[in-house]
C-alpha cells in the first residue's frame, strides 16, 4: 500500500499540471471556512499552479524518505503550495503561506544533519518574521479595503505605502531579497540537492506570487516603493556574485547564483511599480520570469543526474547549466524593464551586474560538471531533469521574446546578452585568480549572518538573564509577625488587669464626655 | 415551574447536588462516583444546549430567588452568558474524564471530586448571573471552592501556594465588594442589561464612576491574572494537572476575564465606558500583561510554569478586546474566551500526560518525547501553534479580529504588540516542539509510570481528552465561518450589544 | 388566648425548667431539658410569626398596667432575637449532655443545667422588658448566671477568669444603674414609652446626657467593646464549650440589645456626637480583635477574639443610625447580631468537638481532623464564612447592609475597616481550616465523639447560611415597631 501511495504521489502533480491547462476559470465560495473564503483560478494563478506542478513533478518525488516524519511535511507543503495560487482573499492566502512555511521548516529540520541545525533555525526565524510582517500588512489592507478579495486589497494598497513596503519585505524573505537572503546559502549547504532545490524553488515561487498578487502593479505609480525595490534588487544582483565567487562550498556558489538572479527579477518588479505604462508592458512577462527563475534555481541546485563521459557532452551540459543558472534570461528581462523607466546609468549598472552574475553562473556550471562535486550524480532520473530543463528553456524563450517586444531588440540583447556572453567566457579564465582570492578571503555562506548571529548571541542571553529572576513567592502580607504577637500579648495582659481596665474605662468615659 | 425558570436552576444545581453527594461517598466507590460525575456533566451540557436553542429564538430564561433587599439572586441566560456556559460545560465534561484517569489510585478522591463539582457550580453561576450581586456571590464561592483543589496534594509547597492564591483572590474580592456596594448605593440595583445601566446617572457622578470602574475591574482582574495581580498563577501550578487545566481554561482565569467583559458591556456599557475614557488605559494594561507574560515565559524551565505565564499573556487578549471599542474588537476578545480555553486545556492535558506517563516536568527533559508519545505531542503541537496564531487554528481567528478591531478603534499601536506577542509565543513554544520532535531521547525517562502497549502510548482516559480538544482547536480555526462556531455565536453577541 | 399572653411563658417556662433541674436527679433533669427545648423553640417561632403578622405584642403581667406593673413588649427585633436565643440555647443544652459525659464531669453538668435555663429565662426577660428597671434587673440576673457558668471550667484559670468577668460585669451594671438613676431623676419615669416622650420634650438637660453616658459606659463594658474587652478572651476561652457558646452568642448580645434599644428609642435626642466615638471604638475593635485572633495558639481563644472583632461591627453602626443611612444601618446591625449569634455558637460547638477529638486545645493539634471529623470542620467552615461575610450567608447580608449604610452616609473611614476586617476574619478562619487539612501527625490520639455534637454545630451553621436567603422577611420583621427608623428599601429604587 505504501508503494501505491508513493506512486500516486509521484504522478499526481502530472494530473494537476494537466488540470491547470485544461480547466477553465472558476471560483468556489466556502462560507464555512475561515471567515468565508473564496478559491479560484485566474490567469496568474494558472501559470503558478502549473509551475508548482512541474516543480513537484520533477523534484518532489526525489525528496521522499522512509517514515511519516518526511512524508507528512512533504504532503502538507505540497497541499499548501497548490492551494496558494488558488487563494483569492487574504486569509486563505495567509493560511496557505503559513502552512507552507511550517511544513518546509519541518522538512528542512528533518533532512538537515545535526551539524547544520543552525541553518534550519535561521530559516525559521526569518520565515516567522516574514509571516508576522505579512499578517500586519494584510490586516492593514483588509481594514482599508472595501472587500475581502484581491482586487479590493490591491486598490487599498495604492494609498498605503507602508503596507506595500511591509508586503515587499515579507514576501522577500521567501524570495530571497538582499539582507533577507541569509537563510538561503546555509540551507543549501546543509541539505542534499533535491530538498534544497525543492525548498528554494517552492519558496521563490510562493514569495514572488505574493508580490504579484498584492503589490499595486499597473494601478498607479508608486515611484517611492518602486525605487526602493529597484535599489534592493540591484544590490542583490551586484553583491551576490562578489560574495558567491569567494565561496568554497560548491553548493553555496549555486545558492548565491540564485540570489543574484532573484535580484534581477526584483529589478524588473521595481520598474513595473515605478510607472503604469511600464507595468502594462511588463505585465505578461512578469509571471513567466518568476516561473523561469524559480524553476531554473531548482534545476541549478538539483545538479546533473548523470554526467556524460565525453568531454563534448560535459561541455554541452556546462553550457546548459550556464544558460539555466546564468543571468541571460532574467538579465535580459531586467535590462528591458530598466530601459523603460530608468536613466542610462542604471542600465550600465544592470549590465555590470549581468557580467558579474554570468561569471558566477559559469563557475557554478563548472562546479556542477566536475566529477567529484556533490551537485553531480544527484538521485533522480534524467528524464525528470531533462523535462525540468525543457520547461525552463520554454519559459526562458517566452521571456526573452517578451522583453524584446517590450523594449526593442537592441537594448535588451545588447545590455544583457553581451555581458552575459563575456562573463561565461571569462569564467574559466578567471578561475586561478579567483582561487588565490578564495584562499585569502573567507566569507561564510550567509555573509552578514554571522554578524547578526553575534549580535543576537550577545543580546539574547542578557535578556533572558534579566527576565530570569526566581519566582519569589509573593507572600501575603505578614501580619502575624512574632514581634506583633508579643506586643499584642503584653497589651492584652495590661488591659485585662484591673488597673489597665480601669484606665481604659476612664478613657472611654472621657471620650464620650467630650463628644 | 416552567422551563424558562427550571433550566438555569438545573444547570447550576446539577453539579451542586453531584458535589454534595460525592462528599458523602466512601473513598472506594469509584464507579458510583465516576457515574455521578459524568451524569451531572452530561445533564449540565444538555441544559446548556437547550438554552442555546432558546436564546437563538429570543426566549428569555430567568430564575429568581429572594436574597438581599432590593436585590434578588438572578440566573439569566443570554447570549453572552451562554458563550461562557457552553465552554464550561463542554470542557468540564472532558476534564471529568481526564481527571478520572489522572487520579487513578490517588488518595482522597471523594474530596477532590466533590470540590471539583462545586467549582464548576460556581463557574456556571458566574456565567449565568443576571445581576451584580449574584455575580459577586458566585465569584467568592469560586475562590473558596478552588482553594481545596489547589492544596489537594497537601505538601508544604501546595499549602504555601494555596495561601498565596487565597490572599490574592480574597483581596480582589474585597475590592470588588467595595465597588459593588458603591454601585448599589448609587443605582439601587444593578441588573445586567445590554448596553449598560448607567444611562440614568448624570455627568456629576462621572468621577465617582471612574473610581468604581477602577475598583471593580481591579477586583476581577486579580482572577484574570492581569499584571500586577498575576503573582498567584505560577504558584498555583503545584496543583494536579486536571486542576491546572480547569483553573486556566475554564474556571478561575476565565471567570475573571468574563467578569471584565460583563462589567464593561452589561454594567457600564461599552459606549459609556468609552466616554469615561477608561478603555484606552485598559487596553494599555492588557498590552503590558500580554508582553510581560510572554517575556517571563521565555525563561521558565518547568513546563507548567511556562504554560502559566503563557496563560497570563493570553487571557489579556480578552481584556484587550474589551478595550478596543467597536464590534470587531469585541468579537476578537469574546471569541478568545473560548479559543484560549480549548487551546490552553489541550496544552495542560498534554503536560499532565507527560508528567503522569513519563515523569516529565521540565522542558529540558522533553527531548525525543515525540517518538514515545506521538499523539500527545501532536495535540501539544496543535495547541502550541494555536497560541502562536498559526492559521488553521483557533488562535489565528482571534488575532485577525483583534488586529482589525485595533485598526477600527484607531489604536494602531496594538498591532506591533500582537506581532511581538506572536513572535514571543513562537520563541518559547517552538523550542519545545523542536525538542520533542527533532531530538532524540537523552537517557532514561525520569519516571516511566505507564508503559506503552503497542500503539497505545498512555491510558485512554488520558489520551482521548487532549485529542478531542486539539481537534476542536483545528475545527474552530478552520470552520469558523459556520454560524454555530464560537465566532458565529460571538458575532451574534456583538450584534445584540452594539445594535440596540 | 392571644399570642401576647404567651409572652410570659417565654420567661416562666425556662425558669421552671431550671428549678426542676435543681430538684430532680441527674437523668431526669437531662430528660426534662431535652423535652422542654422543643416547646420553647416552637413558642419562640410562634411569637416571631405573630409579631410579623400583627405588629408589636404587649402584655401586662398579672393584669397590672405599667408604670405600676411590669409590662412585657415584643417588637420585631426582640422577636427575632428571641428566636435566635431559642436556637442557641437549645443547641447548647443538647450539646451539653454528651459533652459533660465525655469529660466525665457530672457535677458540672448538674450545675450547668439550672444555670443555663435561668440564663435563657433572663435573656428572654431582657428582650421583653419595657422599662429601665426591668432591664437592669434582668441584666444583673444574666450576669450572675453567666459568671456562674463561666466558673464551671473547674481549673484555676477558669475561676480567675470568671471572677474577673464578674467584677467587670458588676462595674458595668453599677454604671448602668447610675445611668438609670440619673434618667429617673431627670424625667421622673422608668417606663420606656414615657421616657421617650419626656426626653423628647427636654433633650438638652445635662442630667440626661450624664445618664446616657453612664449607661453607654456600663453597657460597653458588658459588651466587651475595645478597649474594655480584656475580660472576655479568658472567660470565653477558658469556659466549657457550651458555656462559651452561650456567653459569646447571647450574653454580650443582651447588653448590646439594651444599648441599641436606648439609642434608637428613648435616648435618641440625647445621643448627639457620641455615635462617632462608638464608631471609632468599633473600628478599633474590628482591627484589634481580628489581628489578635490571627496570632492565638489556642483554638477557643481564636474564637473569643473573633467575638471581640465582631462586636466591633455592631458598634460601627452607631454613627450610621441617623439620616438616610439609618434604615440600612439598623437592618444591618440587627442581622449582624442574629447571624453572629448563630455563627459564633456554631463555631464554639465545632471547636469543642475538635478539641475533644484530639484531646488538646491548640490550633496546631488539629492536624488531620478534616478526615476524621468532617462534619465539625464543615460546620466551622460555614460558620467562619458567615463571620467573614462570604455570600450567601447571613453575615454577608449584614455586612452588605452596613456597607451600604456607610456609603450612603459617605463614611469611608467606617467602610474600609469593615472590608479589611472581613479579610482578616477570612485569614484566621483559614488558618484553622488549613491546620485541619494538614496530614495527621502519627501519634495523634483520636477520641470517638458522639455524633450529636458536630451535628448540632452544623445545624446552627446551616441556619446562619440559610438566613442569607431569608433576608427580606427578617428585615421586615425587625422593622416592626422599630420607632422612627426609616424602613430599608425592599423594592428596587
Amino acid at each position: 500500500m505504501r508503494m501505491g501511495a508513493t506512486r500516486i504521489a509521484a504522478w499526481l502533480p502530472l494530473a494537476l499540471l494537466l488540470g491547470a491547462f485544461l480547466v477553465g476559470e472558476f471560483h468556489v465560495e466556502l462560507p464555512a471556512m475561515l471567515f468565508g473564503t473564496r478559491f479560484g483560478l485566474d490567469a496568474t494563478g494558472r501559470v503558478f499552479f502549473a509551475a508548482f506542478a512541474v516543480l513537484w513533478l520533477a523534484v518532489g518525488v526525489q525528496c521522499q524518505g522512509a517514515g511519516v516524519r518526511v512524508t507528512l511535511p512533504l504532503l502538507v507543503a505540497a497541499a499548501a503550495s497548490f492551494a496558494l495560487p488558488l487563494a483569492e482573499d487574504a486569509p486563505g492566502f495567509y493560511l496557505a503561506s503559513a502552512l507552507l512555511t511550517l511544513a518546509t521548516y519541518a522538512l528542512v529540520v528533518e533532512r538537515a544533519p545535526l551539524a547544520h541545525a543552525r541553518s534550519a533555525r535561521v530559516f525559521l526565524v526569518t520565515a516567522l518574521v516574514g509571516d508576522g510582517l505579512l499578517l500586519e500588512a494584510l490586516l492593514h489592507l483588509t481594514h482599508e479595503s472595501d472587500g475581502p478579495l484581491f482586487p479590493d486589497l490591491v486598490a487599498a494598497a495604492v494609498s498605503d505605502p507602508a503596507s506595500c513596503m511591509l508586503l515587499f519585505i515579507a514576501f522577500g524573505t521567501k524570495a530571497g531579497i538582499v539582507l533577507l537572503h541569509v537563510w538561503l546559502p546555509p540551507m543549501c549547504v546543509a541539505l542534499q540537492p533535491p530538498p534544497a532545490a525543492l525548498v528554494t524553488g517552492t519558496l521563490a515561487l510562493a514569495g514572488m506570487l505574493g508580490w504579484l498578487r498584492f503589490l499595486p502593479l499597473g494601478l498607479a505609480d508608486v515611484p517611492a516603493i518602486g525605487a526602493a525595490v529597484i535599489v534592493a534588487g540591484l544590490a542583490a544582483a551586484l553583491l551576490a556574485p562578489v560574495v558567491g565567487l569567494v565561496q568554497r562550498e560548491p553548493k553555496a556558489v549555486a545558492a548565491y547564483a540564485v540570489v543574484a538572479n532573484s535580484g534581477f527579477v526584483t529589478i524588473g518588479l521595481g520598474c513595473a511599480l515605478m510607472s503604469t505604462s511600464a507595468a502594462s508592458m511588463l505585465a505578461d512577462a512578469l509571471p513567466l520570469v518568476v516561473v523561469a527563475h524559480a524553476l531554473a534555481a531548482a534545476a541549478l541546485l538539483l545538479g546533473v543526474p548523470r554526467l556524460p563521459e565525453s568531454a563534448l557532452g560535459r561541455h554541452a551540459v556546462r553550457a546548459v547549466f550556464a544558460l539555466v543558472g546564468g543571468p541571460l534570461v532574467v538579465g535580459s528581462f531586467a535590462a528591458a524593464a530598466a530601459s523603460l523607466v530608468l536613466p542610462p546609468v542604471a542600465l550600465a549598472a544592470v549590465a555590470l551586474a549581468v557580467f558579474g552574475a554570468a561569471v558566477l553562473g559559469g563557475r557554478a556550471a563548472g562546479i556542477a560538471v566536475r566529477p567529484d562535486s556533490p551537485c553531480s550524480r544527484s538521485p533522480g532520473t534524467p528524464v525528470r531533469w531533462a523535462a525540468l530543463v525543457a520547461v525552463v528553456a520554454a519559459a526562458a524563450i517566452a521571456v526573452v521574446l517578451e522583453s524584446v517586444r517590450a523594449s526593442g531588440a537592441g537594448v535588451a540583447l545588447w545590455t544583457a546578452a553581451t555581458p552575459a556572453m563575456l562573463g561565461f567566457a571569462l569564467a574559466p579564465l578567471s578561475a586561478p585568480g579567483l582561487a588565490r582570492v578564495r584562499a585569502a578571503v573567507c566569507i561564510a555562506p550567509g555573509d552578514v549572518l554571522p554578524i547578526a548571529e553575534r549580535a543576537i548571541g550577545f543580546l539574547w542571553p542578557r535578556l533572558l538573564a534579566a527576565l530570569a529572576w526566581p519566582d519569589r513567592t509573593p507572600a501575603p502580607v505578614r501580619i502575624a509577625t512574632p514581634r506583633l504577637h508579643s506586643w499584642l500579648a503584653v497589651a492584652e495582659r495590661r488591659l485585662r488587669r484591673g488597673r489597665g481596665a480601669g484606665v481604659a474605662l476612664v478613657v472611654v468615659i472621657a471620650a464620650l464626655a467630650l463628644a | 415551574m416552567s422551563e424558562t425558570v427550571l433550566l438555569p436552576l438545573v444547570t447550576v444545581a446539577s453539579s451542586l447536588v453531584a458535589g454534595l453527594t460525592i462528599f458523602m461517598l466512601p473513598e472506594k466507590r469509584r464507579g458510583l462516583r465516576s457515574g455521578i460525575n459524568i451524569a451531572a456533566a452530561v445533564i449540565k451540557l444538555a441544559c446548556v444546549l437547550w438554552m442555546i436553542d432558546g436564546v437563538l429564538a429570543e426566549r428569555v430564561y430567568e430564575a429568581r430567588l429572594p436574597f438581599l433587599p432590593g436585590n434578588d439572586l438572578v440566573l439569566r441566560a443570554d447570549a453572552m452568558s451562554l458563550l461562557f456556559a457552553t465552554l464550561s460545560a463542554i470542557l468540564w465534561l472532558v476534564t471529568t474524564f481526564y481527571a478520572i484517569g489522572y487520579l487513578e489510585g490517588a488518595p482522597r478522591r471523594s474530596r477532590f471530586f466533590g470540590f471539583f463539582s462545586l467549582c464548576v457550580t460556581a463557574t456556571m453561576g458566574i456565567a449565568l448571573a443576571g445581576n451584580l450581586v449574584t455575580f459577586f456571590l458566585f465569584y467568592e464561592l469560586l475562590t473558596l471552592t478552588t482553594y481545596p483543589l489547589v492544596v489537594h496534594r497537601g505538601t508544604e509547597k501546595a499549602l504555601a501556594a494555596g495561601a498565596t492564591y487565597l490572599a490574592y483572590t480574597l483581596a480582589g474580592g474585597a475590592l470588588l465588594l467595595a465597588g459593588v456596594v458603591w454601585l448599589h448605593a448609587l443605582l439601587g440595583t444593578v441588573e445586567f442589561a445590554h448596553g449598560g445601566v448607567m444611562a440614568a446617572l448624570g455627568p456629576e457622578t462621572h468621577p465617582q464612576l471612574t473610581a468604581v470602574f477602577v475598583l471593580v475591574i481591579a477586583g476581577v482582574a486579580v482572577k484574570a491574572a492581569v499584571v500586577p495581580f498575576h503573582g498567584w498563577l505560577p504558584q498555583a501550578m503545584v496543583a494536579p494537572a486536571p486542576v491546572s487545566a480547569l483553573l486556566h481554561a475554564v474556571a478561575v482565569v476565565k471567570a475573571g476575564a468574563f467578569g471584565v467583559v460583563r462589567l464593561c458591556y452589561d454594567v457600564f456599557g461599552i459606549e459609556f465606558a468609552a466616554d469615561l475614557g477608561v478603555l484606552t488605559p485598559l487596553a494599555a494594561i492588557a498590552s503590558v500583561t500580554i508582553l510581560w507574560g510572554s517575556l517571563r515565559a521565555l525563561v521558565q524551565d518547568d513546563l507548567k510554569r511556562r504554560l502559566a505565564y503563557s496563560t497570563i499573556s493570553q487571557v489579556s487578549y480578552v481584556v484587550l478586546g474589551v478595550g478596543l471599542f467597536g464590534p470587531v474588537g469585541t468579537i476578537g476578545g469574546l471569541v478568545h474566551l473560548v479559543h484560549q480555553g480549548i487551546m490552553k486545556i489541550t496544552l495542560f492535558f498534554c503536560a499532565g500526560n507527560y508528567a503522569e506517563t513519563l515523569g516529565i516536568h521540565r522542558v529540558t527533559e522533553m527531548d525525543g518525547v515525540g517518538a514515545r508519545m506521538p499523539l500527545t505531542t501532536a495535540a501539544f503541537t496543535v495547541g502550541a501553534l494555536g497560541m502562536i496564531g498559526a492559521p488553521a487554528t483557533a488562535g489565528f481567528v482571534t488575532k485577525w479580529y483583534l488586529g482589525l478591531g485595533a485598526l477600527d478603534a484607531g489604536m494602531g499601536w496594538v498591532l506591533p504588540v500582537l506581532l511581538a506577542s506572536s513572535l514571543l509565543n513562537a520563541a518559547y513554544f517552538l523550542p519545545i516542539l523542536h525538542r520533542a520532535w527533532f531530538r532524540s531521547q537523552a537517557g532514561e525517562w525520569p519516571a516511566e509510570r505507564i508503559r506503552a502497549v503497542g500503539r497505545r502510548e498512555t491510558a485512554w482516559l488520558l489520551l482521548l481528552p487532549p485529542l478531542f480538544t486539539a481537534a476542536s482547536v483545528v475545527a474552530t480555526g478552520l470552520l469558523s465561518g459556520l454560524s454555530f462556531s464560537p465566532l458565529g455565536w460571538t458575532m451574534l453577541i456583538a450584534a445584540r450589544e452594539y445594535l440596540r | 388566648m392571644t399570642p401576647a399572653d404567651l409572652l410570659w411563658i417565654l420567661v416562666a417556662l425556662p425558669l421552671v425548667a431550671g428549678l426542676a433541674c435543681v430538684l430532680l436527679p441527674q437523668r431526669a433533669g437531662g430528660t426534662l431539658s431535652r423535652l422542654v427545648v422543643l416547646p420553647m423553640i416552637v413558642l419562640a417561632a410562634g411569637v416571631a410569626v405573630a409579631v410579623a403578622d400583627r405588629g408589636p405584642l404587649a402584655h401586662a403581667l398579672g393584669g397590672w398596667a405599667p408604670p405600676l406593673g411590669i409590662g412585657l413588649r415584643a417588637d420585631g427585633l426582640a422577636a427575632a432575637m428571641i428566636a435566635m436565643t431559642a436556637l442557641v440555647c437549645a443547641a447548647a443544652l443538647l450539646y451539653a449532655e454528651p459533652y459533660f459525659t465525655a469529660h466525665r464531669a457530672e457535677r458540672e453538668r448538674s450545675s450547668f443545667r439550672p444555670l443555663a435555663w435561668t440564663l435563657w429565662a433572663s435573656v428572654n426577660a431582657l428582650l421583653l422588658s419595657n422599662d429601665l428597671f426591668n432591664l437592669y434587673v434582668t441584666l444583673e440576673l444574666l450576669t450572675l448566671c453567666a459568671a456562674g457558668l463561666a466558673a464551671l471550667g473547674g481549673n484555676a484559670e477558669a475561676l480567675a477568669a470568671s471572677l474577673r468577668y464578674l467584677l467587670a460585669a458588676l462595674v458595668g451594671s453599677l454604671a448602668f444603674l447610675l445611668g438609670v438613676a440619673l434618667a429617673y431623676a431627670g424625667t421622673g419615669t422608668l417606663a420606656l414609652p414615657e421616657l421617650a416622650a419626656r426626653v423628647a420634650a427636654d433633650a438638652s438637660a445635662p442630667v440626661l446626657a450624664a445618664a446616657l453616658l453612664a449607661m453607654i459606659a456600663g453597657l460597653a463594658l458588658k459588651t466587651a467593646l475595645f478597649p474594655l474587652h480584656g475580660w472576655l478572651p479568658p472567660a470565653h476561652g477558658g469556659a466549657a464549650t457550651p458555656v462559651s457558646a452561650l456567653l459569646s452568642a447571647l450574653v454580650v448580645k443582651a447588653s448590646f440589645y439594651v444599648l441599641l434599644q436606648l439609642w434608637v428609642g428613648p435616648m435618641k435626642p440625647v445621643s448627639g456626637d457620641l455615635g462617632a466615638v462608638l464608631g471609632a471604638l468599633g473600628v478599633a475593635a474590628i482591627l484589634w480583635g481580628s489581628i489578635a485572633a490571627l496570632v492565638q495558639a489556642k483554638l477557643k481563644w481564636v474564637v473569643a477574639y473573633s467575638t471581640v472583632a465582631q462586636v466591633g461591627y455592631l458598634f460601627v453602626a452607631f454613627p450610621l443610625l441617623e439620616g438616610d443611612s439609618a434604615g440600612s444601618a439598623f437592618g444591618g446591625v440587627a442581622l449582624q447580631a442574629i447571624a453572629h449569634g448563630l455563627a459564633k455558637a456554631a463555631m464554639f460547638l465545632a471547636v469543642g468537638t475538635l478539641m475533644l477529638a484530639c484531646g488538646r486545645g491548640e490550633v496546631a493539634a488539629i492536624c488531620g481532623l478534616a478526615g476524621r471529623q468532617p462534619v465539625a470542620v464543615f460546620a466551622f467552615a460555614i460558620a467562619g464564612a458567615s463571620l467573614a461575610g462570604v455570600p450567601p450567608t447571613g453575615g454577608f447580608a449584614a455586612k452588605w447592609l452596613l456597607l451600604e449604610a456607610a456609603w450612603i452616609a459617605g463614611s469611608w473611614h467606617l467602610a474600609a475597616p469593615m472590608i479589611v476586617g472581613s479579610l482578616l476574619t477570612a485569614a484566621y478562619v483559614l488558618r484553622v481550616l488549613r491546620c485541619a487539612f494538614l496530614p495527621p501527625a502519627n501519634d495523634a490520639p483520636s477520641q470517638r465523639v458522639a455524633a450529636t455534637m458536630p451535628a448540632l454545630a452544623l445545624v446552627l451553621a446551616l441556619v446562619a447560611l440559610v438566613m442569607g436567603f431569608a433576608t427580606t422577611p427578617l428585615l421586615s420583621l425587625v422593622q416592626v415597631g422599630a420607632g422612627g427608623i426609616a424602613a430599608v428599601a425592599v423594592e428596587p429604587r
